[in-house]
């Protein structure tokens, strides 16, 4: 009797083993192929020509297998998938994340190089050499990630903001998006390697609803382009770079921003970041970094939160004992699902700010404008979002995030994901 | 083409199971398998294909050759011969820049390699043959008359790129009339999506680790990058390597027992849980096992055994063994650091492990294994030195070990399932499981889905993957 069972649990096992084999198969052929992939920005692998040639090297087998792989039915899910799946491995602390160099065979919208201004291009080659390490492109002693994400996934990006604006009627939401270190390093002999980020930046601008504010933070940044804006060693930006962010956004959110003259830092020095985890390049571990953060005067209450609505515990703003290779998580303690900041200044402000990293250098400058801040990183609340806003009282929404983040699936999947 | 690719798995595999099962003929069974594997290994590399036949034809006509003599001094010819042509084989393909180089040191001469490509899964299939013919010539198996049963036999594409090495003796009645059946077709798959679950997934990711603090051999560590490492860091990264070359080997061994057991084939088992062992000699009777019957039937026993120069035979074995993974000092090496804990195990250190506790026998053979692994790693000798030297050098490097801990925390979940499926928690996962649910089929049945389970999260992990190495391949 057992061994009837047994027998019709096998036959199942090989049935059903046969059916996915034969759906992945029918489906990989059947499907319609595509010629790009947009998230990756590159086209995806055509059949191969025949030649001899390539047939007695094993190129030609070879070249079939890429294109069977590129145009497997339903590629951009499963990366995304695979890559949620990565996440899981382990506690998430630290997120650089390693993007491939725009390639050769781009597709996209051609840039109109003519109408860029120089000013916003690559500098002139200046004789410097620098080298692609472990896809981080290390140059003059520092370290840049390459920007090369594509046009469709800005404005699947964009659609995920616009859906929260429409969902939130009596909320200003705002987007800033952040440039990354060598779109002002960059010079002519290099400019191959990444994609400028202003027209990537305007891409998904113009797919925003008009009511949605949008910060120019990269035309400030520009102006201090040659001041320490960005780490040598490490992927994030520093507390000056995001001052001048968070001057751009004072001025479209209509706020005076406060002045860095007159206020007490501290500084973290000796600071190797990720960029230089990844890379050990002996140029990067002979130019560290020191992580600067200021003292503001204006009195604040912090607190740190969790997915529960209304929980909160009080703490420091600063995590001042961050230090060596995680001195950057000083700002906010890192990297905490959801904080809060009370001030003093009872004007009815209340925004909400939707962050990965970049963001927490940029929030406490915040604390001088806002009656309230809320901080939310996008990959670590599981909270109900939506409730949380209404609970505090939120009337500002702020979007936001680097470029990479911007036009990456798992990031925006993570944004649209708050709204349950 | 490897197993863990999606053209495999979704071409290559369903189309061959197909046209299998679409016959009743054994014959023409066996013919969709030898077009299959000659496919699968001319995808490859097709301009080989004519070496693996070539070869094929040349130990088949030896075999019945010395059948026929047995008996007589042309039997003995013949097997030499296949001995000689075989190592000829590698030796031209595999060891010849190492020969040159051996010669060019001692002789001062400076002739040059012809330098040949490694044919594919030559180190596989010349050592097939050779078993094959030496157990004619002993007469423990009868000669294969067919030329195409031999051909598959040989070609067999579930362990012709990477083994296990299938000995004929073993499978010599399933070689033609195989009695496949449901039971054995399932029971393969399970097999096989496990296989493909340790490599994908386990195994990859480790490489990647692996990649990280010991370089690979498109991105070699430079001294300035092993110098900026912490011991620490130097010591994750070997254990990752302990790891990924297990689950890399042992999941590619699945996958071929697995796929042998879909077309109605029992391949004996090549890997029991190594790195449980409690002493050298028992680590190589659970790793490669057919590597290491392989030897010991036909070097170790016929040099004479434990009867005679025990300790010269057990020399000339591992140093075989080592120089087998590859044509490099390191890995002879490898090979005869195992030979002097073998060696002492057998003088006194085995008895003196008995009477300790077992855990210090477990202790014991991972602090050797491990360890080891490093010399089979490095076939720059100036950088095995410098890595060994900061991995006992216990000194946090310049940069101290934050980065390992932030690494270490990224991937602890998958960290402890790796050290877990190192153990063999099958059993003890079958049997909890089947006392639960008060039946003894619940986990059969579970595994219907798991697989399910397994093959989603391999494709995930293949579908744009560009990464996907196995170590055992330049063998």
């Amino acid at each position: 009797m057992s061994e009837l069972i047994n027998k019709k649990i096998h036959i199942t096992n090989v049935i059903v083993f046969c059916i996915l084999m034969l759906l992945g198969g029918v489906a990989s052929l059947a499907m319609k192929k595509n010629d790009v992939s947009e998230m990756e920005n590159r086209k995806l692998a055509s059949f191969p020509p025949y030649s001899d040639s390539a047939l007695w090297s094993g190129k030609y087998f070879k070249n079939i297998e890429n294109f069977y792989a590129d145009n497997f039915p339903f590629r951009d899910k499963w990366i995304a998938f695979s890559s949620q799946f990565k996440s899981k491995l382990g506690f998430q602390s630290s997120e650089i994340q390693i993007y491939n160099p725009v390639n050769e065979t781009d597709v996209g919208e051609k840039q109109d190089t003519t109408k860029e201004k120089i000013a916003d291009g690559p500098l002139p080659d200046d004789g410097a050499i620098g080298e692609v390490k472990k896809r981080v492109f290390v140059f003059k002693n520092r370290a840049f990630e390459m920007f090369g994400g594509g046009p469709a996934m800005g404005k699947s990006y964009a659609n995920v903001i616009n859906s929260y604006s429409r969902s939130l009627p009596g909320v200003q939401v705002y987007n800033l998006i952040i440039p990354v270190a060598l779109e002002f390093e960059i010079t002519e002999k290099y400019a191959k390697l990444q994609k400028p980020n202003r027209p990537a930046i305007e891409n998904i601008y113009n797919s925003l609803d008009s009511n949605i504010k949008k910060v120019w933070a990269i035309d400030e940044i520009r102006k201090h382009r040659s001041e320490y804006i960005y780490f040598n060693t490490d992927h994030h930006w520093t507390s000056l770079g995001a001052y001048y962010a968070y001057r751009a956004f004072c001025q479209t959110a209509g706020l005076v921003p406060v002045s860095l003259d007159t206020i007490a830092y501290k500084t973290k020095a000796s600071f190797l970041g990720s960029l230089y985890r990844l890379t050990r390049d002996a140029g990067l571990q002979g130019n560290p970094d020191s992580v600067r953060y200021y003292l503001f005067k204006d009195s604040v209450n912090f607190y740190v939160g969790n997915n529960k609505l209304g929980y909160w515990n009080k703490s420091k703003m600063y995590g001042e004992g961050a230090s060596g290779p995680n001195s950057y998580s000083v700002f906010l303690q890192g990297d905490l699902p959801i904080v809060k900041m009370e001030t003093q200044h009872m004007n009815g402000r209340k925004i909400a700010i939707v962050k990965e990293s970049y963001g927490n250098a940029f929030a406490p400058y915040l604390i001088n404008n806002y009656e309230k801040v809320v901080v939310v990183d996008q990959r670590y609340y599981t909270g109900d979002f939506m409730a949380m806003l209404k609970a505090e009282g939120i009337n500002e929404l702020l979007f936001i995030n680097n470029i990479f983040a911007a036009h990456t699936p798992f990031h925006i999947e993570k944004i649209k994901g708050l709204k349950k | 083409m490897v197993f863990a690719s999606l053209f495999f798995l979704f071409i290559f595999l369903p189309l061959c199971v197909f046209f299998y099962y679409s016959t009743k003929n054994p014959t023409w069974r066996n013919w969709v398998l030898i077009i299959f594997s000659l496919a699968f290994y001319g995808w490859g590399e097709p301009i080989w294909i004519s070496l693996l036949i070539l070869s094929s034809l040349v130990d088949w006509g030896n075999s019945i050759f010395i059948e026929k003599h047995r008996g007589t001094k042309w039997a003995k010819i013949g097997v030499t011969f296949t001995v000689v042509f075989n190592l000829a084989l590698l030796a031209t393909f595999k060891y010849d820049q190492f020969i040159v180089d051996q010669v060019n040191a001692l002789l001062g001469t400076s002739f040059s390699a012809p330098g040949y490509a490694l044919p594919l899964g030559i180190s596989f299939y010349t050592f097939h043959t050779i078993s094959y013919v030496v157990d004619v010539y002993r007469g423990d198996i009868k000669a294969q008359r067919n030329f195409p049963n031999f051909l598959m036999y040989v070609s067999l594409f579930s362990s012709l790129v990477a083994g296990p090495i299938i000995r004929y003796a073993h499978v010599e009645k399933e070689i033609y009339g195989r009695k496949e059946s449901f039971t054995d077709f399932s029971l393969g798959v399970t097999r096989f999506c496990i296989g493909l679950f340790k490599k994908v997934v386990i195994a990859n990711i480790a490489a990647e680790l692996v990649r990280k603090y010991m370089g690979d051999h498109s991105d070699p560590l430079t001294f300035t990058e092993l110098a900026s490492l912490s011991s620490w860091e130097a010591w994750f990264g070997l254990l990752m390597f302990a790891i990924q070359i297990y689950f890399d080997f042992s999941g590619y061994s699945d996958m071929a027992i697995g796929l042998g057991r879909m077309f109605g084939f029992h391949f004996r088992e090549n890997f029991n849980y190594p790195y449980i062992s409690k002493s050298i000699g028992e680590f190589w009777r659970r790793w490669h096992i057919s590597l290491g019957s392989i030897f010991r039937d036909y070097v170790y026993i016929p040099l004479g055994g434990n009867k005679k120069r025990v300790y010269l035979n057990l020399f000339v074995v591992w140093f075989l063994t080592g120089m087998w993974h590859g044509p490099s000092w390191n890995f002879i090496f490898w090979g005869l650091y195992f030979f002097i804990f073998i060696a002492l195990e057998r003088a006194f250190l085995l008895k003196l492990l008995e009477k300790a506790p077992a855990f210090i026998s477990h202790i014991y053979a991972l602090v050797i294994i491990i360890p080891g692994w490093v010399i089979f790693y490095f076939t720059d000798t100036q950088m095995l030195f410098a890595y060994v030297q900061k991995l006992f050098s216990f000194s946090p490097g310049p940069n101290g070990n934050a980065d390992l801990t932030n690494t270490v925390t990224a991937h602890l979940f998958w960290l402890l399932l790796a050290l877990i499926l190192c153990m063999p928690v099958y059993h003890v996962v079958k049997k909890w499981i089947d006392k639960k649910a008060n039946r003894v089929t619940t986990y059969d049945v579970l595994s219907i889905g798991f697989n399910v389970v397994l093959l989603f999260l391999c494709v995930a992990q293949l579908v744009g993957k560009s990464y996907n190495p196995f170590i055992y391949f330049r063998f």
